[in-house]
C-alpha cells in the first residue's frame, strides 16, 4: 500500500500534482491513499484518490508499505513509521533533510529537480514527471487574442505594470479558482502572463500552454523543461519581457502568436494524462515494480 | 467459513410478486454462471406485514431469515452475511431483475482482478434509460450521484469501468473485505449505506468497478416508506463525508 502524505489539500500546485500521481499508479493497479490532515480531500479539481486522515494512515502504515514524502516536515514521523520512504520530488528548497537521508527513493517531476539532486546530493533518482488534467486540452471557450489571464498572487506589479503598457488587452486576475473555472479562463485567454519570478513548480504556465495560451513567463526555476523561449512561449526579465510582449501583440505578428500556441499546445501534449500513464506504466514494469503489491 | 462461493443477501419489507420475480432472474443468472449449486440466497424479511411465506420462498430456491421487528438496510444485510458467510457476497434489492450473464461477469472480473474488492451492475428503468453505471461525486452540496442517470442506455459506453462507489441494489463483495471493514455501517436509516461502506474501501486500498456487460432491470425506490428515509441517511451521510472525498462527477 502507497501512503502519499500531503500538509493540505488546499489550492497549490503541488497538491495537484500529487494527486494525479497517485490517480495514476492507482489506475495501473497500485493500492494507495492520500493522507491529509483530518482526512481532507480536495475539492477544487477533479481526481478520485481515496484520502485518509494524516493520523489514521500513521497508525496504520507498515514497513511493507510505502511513504510518500514531499514536505520536509513530514521526515520524522514517516521515517519512524517503518515504512519505506519515497521523496516526490515536485519543488527543492527546505528540502535538505529529506534529500540527505539515507534509503530514500527519489522521484522527479522536473528535469531541474533531477539534476539538482544528482549534482549537489549525489543521489539516483528516476525521473516520473507530471501531468496536466485532460480538461484543458479539451474543446472549451473561444480563444479571445486581447484578452490576458494572470495569476495575482505573486508579481502582481508585474502585471499591473503590463496592464498599464498593453493597454489593448483584458487582463483578468486567477485567484481562488476552481480548476473547472480556470480551465474556462486559460481556454478564452490568448495570453497568460506567468509573474512569479523564480517560481519553483510552474504547473500554471503548462496548463496555459495545454489551453492554447501564447505564455509570457518571467524566469522560473521549475518549468524550463518545456517553456523554449521564442519557440513556444516568450521568457525574459520581466523589464525585458513587458515590451516584447508588446511587440508580439502588434497586429503585424498575429500569425506568429497563433504559431506560438500551436507550439506551445504541442509541448503540452508531452504532458497529457496519457503520456504519464504511460510513462508509470513502463516504470512499474522495471524501476517501481515494487510499488504494485 | 463455510465453503460456499456466493451468498445472495435480498432485504424485503413485503413486496412477495416483485421479489417472486427477482428471485427467478436471480436462478437464472446464477445457473447460466454455473455456480447454483456453490450459492445460497438469502432473503431477509424485515418485518414485513404479514410475513414473506417461507414455503414460497423456497420454492424460489431462497432461504428465510426473519425480523420481527423493522431494522434497518444494514442490519439485515449484515445479518445475512453473518449467519451464511460465504467467500463472496451479492447485495441485491427485491426490485432488481438480473440479466442471466450479469452474476457470471461480475464473478469474473473480481477473479480477473484481485485488487477489486467491489463489483458494481449496470442497470436500466424499465424503459430503457440508465439506472446505474457507477456513483461519482459532485462538488459542495450534490455530493454522490448515479452517473448517466436517465441517459439513453444504448448511446452509452459498454466498457467496464473503475468508480469511487457503486449502489448497493446489485452489489458483489468479496467476504475478505466485508471482514475488514464491519460490513454495513447500520447508523443509516436507509440509503447511502452502500456509498459509505464503498468509500471505506477505498481508503483500505481496494478498487471498484461497475460491470457493463448486460444491463438488469432496477425498479428503483419501490419499498414502502423508502422516501421519508432518504433525507435522514443523506444528511448523515453528508455530515460524515463532505470533504473527505474527491470529486469526479
Amino acid at each position: 500500500m502507497i501512503y502519499y502524505f500531503l500538509p493540505t489539500a488546499s489550492i497549490a500546485g503541488g497538491v495537484k500534482v500529487g494527486f494525479q500521481f497517485m490517480e495514476t499508479l492507482i489506475s495501473l493497479g497500485a493500492r494507495g491513499v492520500v493522507a491529509t490532515p483530518g482526512g481532507d480531500a480536495p475539492q477544487w479539481f477533479a481526481c478520485s484518490v481515496p484520502v485518509v486522515d494524516r493520523g489514521e494512515a500513521l497508525e496504520r502504515i507498515t514497513p511493507q508499505d510505502w511513504a510518500v514524502i514531499n514536505w520536509p516536515r513530514d521526515l520524522d514521523d514517516l521515517a519512524a513509521s517503518g515504512a519505506r520512504l519515497i521523496c516526490h520530488v515536485q519543488g527543492v528548497p527546505t528540502m535538505e533533510r529529506v534529500f540527505s537521508h539515507p534509503g530514500m527513493l527519489y522521484l522527479t517531476c522536473w528535469e531541474q529537480a533531477d539534476r539538482h539532486l544528482q549534482q549537489n546530493f549525489g543521489r539516483e533518482t528516476i525521473p516520473v514527471g507530471i501531468s496536466v488534467s485532460q480538461c484543458f486540452f479539451g474543446p472549451g471557450e473561444v480563444t479571445l487574442d486581447n484578452e490576458a489571464a494572470y495569476m495575482p498572487r505573486r508579481g502582481l506589479d508585474i502585471a499591473t505594470k503590463a496592464a498599464h503598457i498593453l493597454k489593448m488587452l483584458n487582463w483578468r486576475p486567477m485567484d481562488g479558482l476552481d480548476e473547472p473555472q480556470v480551465c474556462r479562463y486559460l481556454q478564452r485567454a490568448g495570453v497568460y502572463l506567468a509573474t512569479a519570478v523564480g517560481e519553483q513548480f510552474g504547473l500554471p504556465s503548462l496548463e496555459a500552454m495545454a489551453a492554447g495560451c501564447l505564455v509570457a513567463s518571467v524566469p522560473v526555476k521549475g518549468g524550463m523543461e518545456y517553456l523554449r523561449d521564442g519557440y513556444n512561449c516568450l521568457v525574459d526579465e520581466p523589464e525585458r519581457l513587458i515590451p516584447r510582449l508588446k511587440d508580439m501583440m502588434h497586429p503585424s505578428r498575429a500569425g506568429q502568436r497563433e504559431l506560438m500556441r500551436l507550439r506551445a499546445r504541442a509541448t503540452a501534449y508531452d504532458y497529457h494524462p496519457y503520456a504519464l500513464k504511460r510513462r508509470l506504466a513502463h516504470l512499474l514494469r522495471g524501476p517501481l515494480r515494487e510499488l504494485i503489491d | 467459513m463455510s465453503s460456499k462461493l456466493l451468498t445472495v443477501i435480498i432485504p424485503s419489507r413485503g413486496m412477495l410478486p416483485m421479489l417472486e420475480q427477482c428471485l427467478n432472474a436471480l436462478g437464472r443468472s446464477l445457473e447460466a454462471a454455473g455456480v447454483r449449486e456453490q450459492s445460497t440466497v438469502a432473503v431477509v424479511d424485515n418485518a414485513s406485514h404479514p410475513p414473506l411465506p417461507p414455503k414460497r420462498i423456497a420454492a424460489a430456491g431462497a432461504e428465510l431469515l426473519r425480523l420481527d421487528a423493522h431494522h434497518c438496510f444494514a442490519l439485515a444485510n449484515n445479518l445475512a452475511a453473518r449467519r451464511r458467510p460465504a467467500k463472496h457476497y451479492l447485495l441485491l434489492n427485491n426490485d432488481v431483475l438480473v440479466q442471466p450473464e450479469t452474476i457470471g461477469e461480475m464473478l469474473a472480473l473480481l477473479e480477473r482482478n484481485p485488487q477489486v474488492g467491489i463489483c458494481g451492475a449496470r442497470m436500466v428503468f424499465p424503459n430503457g434509460s440508465l439506472q446505474h453505471t457507477g456513483v461519482v461525486f459532485g462538488p459542495g452540496k450534490q455530493g454522490p450521484y448515479h452517473l448517466l442517470r436517465t441517459r439513453p442506455s444504448h448511446l452509452m459506453s459498454r466498457t467496464d469501468r473503475e468508480f469511487q462507489a457503486v449502489t448497493g441494489a446489485c452489489m458483489l463483495i468479496r467476504h475478505v473485505l466485508w471482514q475488514e471493514l464491519g460490513g454495513l455501517v447500520e447508523d443509516y436509516p436507509f440509503g447511502l449505506e452502500d456509498i459509505d461502506f464503498c468509500l471505506r474501501a477505498r481508503q483500505k486500498g481496494w478498487r471498484i468497478f461497475c460491470c457493463q456487460g448486460s444491463e438488469s432491470l432496477h425498479f428503483e425506490a419501490m419499498t414502502p416508506g423508502r422516501a421519508k428515509l432518504d433525507e435522514p441517511s443523506r444528511a448523515l451521510f453528508m455530515s460524515r463525508w463532505q470533504g473527505r472525498y474527491t470529486i469526479d462527477g
